[in-house]
């Protein structure tokens, strides 16, 4: 790939960069760093990119490993008590953007890529390094515990609904 | 409320979300390219003005980024040896030599000289779970205190490292360039049960070390303490992919749960059932990464190679090197043996005096066999004992130039008491290596010993499995 086309690229999925970071950030300044850092690594790594038509999943797996890096480092500075396990209650009781919060790394990584992020579930095992059973099962599990009724054709609907300009 | 109505109520809150998404990108972002490009230019123009002869050009230049662009650099060169002196010296670790040819070095750049002794700490390269310290120490040339110290031929200069006391539990281990005065010496700190702090006491002490017995003088010839400071962005750098698959070996049931996967080493981690009759002593299995060309399987590593658990004699994890920086798409581990010790095992009973020494009870593990008993009397009449057992290699699938450990150290003596004794292992023959236990001043006939396992496996066909490709993305 060369520079010009990574430009391109970038151009056409900066913006669902962003918004996945602003789902797992939850503001606009860190979420807009983590899109920076995420987009300076990738140019600075290009010449490994060897598939270039995985470049989406390549840019996000970059992104969500500089969003965890910040949640960790705004964890060190502000250190939080550990949570104890959250009951099926208190999910319900939460509003949905802190139950997502609050959902263990592995399935919020599934919901934000595959409801917040547009891709599909063989992007999103991809993506995460998981087969896509695993995927399929962490899918589950954490629409159960967010009460989303998203199945595969209503969860693109309202993905593309979300997305396209 | 319903299950109906608070799944109404979810999906409105859904689309709620997406609609502010939708409305929050700010005018910023537009420019996202055009930083990263200004950015990564200027990392390159640094790059053209320092870049030395040698293919570490690029990490040279990193180095330089790390402190000020200005005069100080010239002066800090001058002082910290350049980067090829670090390609050279980890050339022992696959991962390491990895790690510095991808510019993941973090420069520390502290000096101490006292009593004569100047110690360097130069670099670290760090990640969530391990720090490895590249340090030097030589005698100080030109100084008034390095004039009046004697210096005999045959000793060197060594040092042994410790952290602060406060420092969560650890394991230190060296293995890696020969020790030379003045030239980049390592060691490795493994954190097994926490990740790796961001601030490590470090206590060096400088002794003298017998170039033939290989001990150190009792004195210090100087003490010196360095706090290091770890860059967060090392700290953090680590992943776990989930296997959850199922391995079974003489009839024992056991899970490869996940791999870890830190830019210093690889961690297979395992699991075992309560019902099993034997734990799991030994893995044998290497770490193929596609995509990295032909040098492309994953060995042993230096520092710690295995975890064992806390509750049982189990080892519940394994590690080799690193696949971190390759440009690999899959990762592929290839099992090709193992070794277990029962649970109820009996030390195994043997007579050292004669006549007719030899095992007198218990089993001796698979593949291994005694070889010689002896006594020696030393000139003040005390006894030492030398037992000598001979182990087949490559019976539990390992490399056949693999050697291990077959006996633990301690034993019980004759009247059942609990004693420690010295073992070493040596490498044999093409067939064979062998497996010495020494008991110093020993005046029983008997001794009990125990072995680290009693059955070896090994694969008929070697087990593969795929780990789930995965992007380099770091």
């Amino acid at each position: 790939m060369t520079r010009e086309e990574f430009a391109a690229q970038t151009e056409e999925i900066r913006i669902k960069l962003f918004r996945t970071a602003m789902i797992y950030l939850g503001n606009e300044h860190d979420a807009l760093e983590a899109v920076d850092e995420t987009v300076y690594k990738g140019l600075c790594a290009l010449k490994k990119l060897r598939q270039p038509e995985y470049f989406d999943t390549w840019m996000t797996r970059i992104l969500i490993n500089e969003c965890y890096k910040m949640m960790r480092r705004h964890k060190r500075e502000e250190p939080m008590e550990t949570m104890p396990e959250i009951s099926q209650e208190v999910f319900d009781r939460l509003p949905l953007k802190d139950a997502i919060g609050m959902l263990p790394e592995e399935l919020k990584d599934i919901v934000v890529l595959r409801f917040f992020g547009g891709f599909t579930m063989a992007e999103t095992a991809r993506i995460l390094g998981v087969p896509q059973g695993t995927a399929a099962t962490r899918q589950r599990k954490a629409l159960g515990l967010l009460r989303l009724a998203l199945d595969e054709e209503g969860c693109e609907k309202e993905v593309k609904h979300g997305l396209q300009r | 409320m319903d299950y109906r109505d608070r799944n109404d109520m979810r999906m409105s809150e859904y689309e709620k979300m997406m609609n502010d998404l939708e409305a929050a990108v700010p005018e910023e972002l537009a420019g996202v390219f055009d930083r990263a490009s200004a950015r990564e230019r200027k990392r390159r123009s640094v790059m053209r003005f320092v870049k030395p002869a040698g293919s570490i050009a690029a990490v040279f230049a990193c180095f330089v980024l790390s402190v000020n662009f200005i005069t100080p650099v010239a002066q800090a060169c001058s002082k910290i040896p350049v980067l090829k002196d670090l390609a050279a010296a980890v050339d022992f670790s696959g991962s390491l030599s990895r790690a510095v040819e991808n510019d993941y070095v973090q420069t520390i750049g502290l000096s101490q000289t006292k009593n004569g002794i100047k110690a360097d700490i130069d670099y670290v390269i760090v990640d969530q779970k391990q720090v490895n310290i590249f340090y030097r120490l030589e005698y100080e040339t030109g100084g008034e205190a390095g004039k009046n110290i004697e210096r005999k031929e045959s000793t060197q200069l060594a040092a042994l490292i410790e952290i602060g006391k406060d420092m969560p539990p650890h394991g230190i281990s060296w293995g890696g360039p020969d020790e030379e005065e003045g030239k980049l010496r390592s060691v490795t700190i493994d954190f097994t049960d926490s990740d790796v702090p961001e601030r490590i006491p470090l206590v060096l002490k400088a002794k003298e070390r017998d170039t033939q017995t290989w001990n150190y003088s009792k004195d210090n010839l100087a003490v010196f303490t360095f706090t290091l400071e770890i860059d967060p962005y090392y700290t953090v750098q680590g992943k776990t992919i989930e296997l959850n698959e199922k391995l079974d070996i003489l009839g024992q049931h056991f899970t490869l749960t996940t791999v870890d996967i830190y830019p210093t080493h690889l961690q297979l981690n395992v699991e075992s059932v309560e019902t099993n009759t034997m734990w799991l002593k030994s893995l044998s299995f290497y770490v193929e990464a596609f995509g990295a060309g032909d040098d492309n399987k994953l060995e042993s590593i230096n520092g710690i190679s295995a975890l064992g658990s806390k509750d049982t004699p189990e080892v519940i994890a394994f590690r080799k090197e690193s696949p971190w920086f390759y440009d690999s798409d899959n990762l592929k581990i290839v099992i090709t043996g193992a070794r277990l010790a029962e649970k109820d095992m009996e030390g195994i009973k043997i007579k050292v005096t004669e006549p007719d020494t030899g095992v007198i009870s218990g089993r001796l593990p698979d593949g291994v066999r005694l070889e010689a008993v002896s006594k020696q009397k030393h000139a003040d009449g005390k006894p030492d004992v030398k037992i000598i057992f001979r182990t087949v290699k490559g019976i539990d699938g390992g490399r056949t130039s693999g050697i291990y450990e077959v006996f633990e150290r301690e034993y019980l003596d004759g009247e059942g008491r609990e004693g420690y004794m010295d073992t070493y292992a040596g490498t044999g023959d093409d067939a064979e290596f062998t497996s010495t236990l020494i008991l110093e001043d020993y005046a029983y006939d008997t001794v009990t010993v125990y072995p680290c396992f009693t059955h070896c496996w090994k694969a008929g066909q070697p087990v593969e499995i795929t780990v789930m490709s995965y992007e380099s993305s770091k």
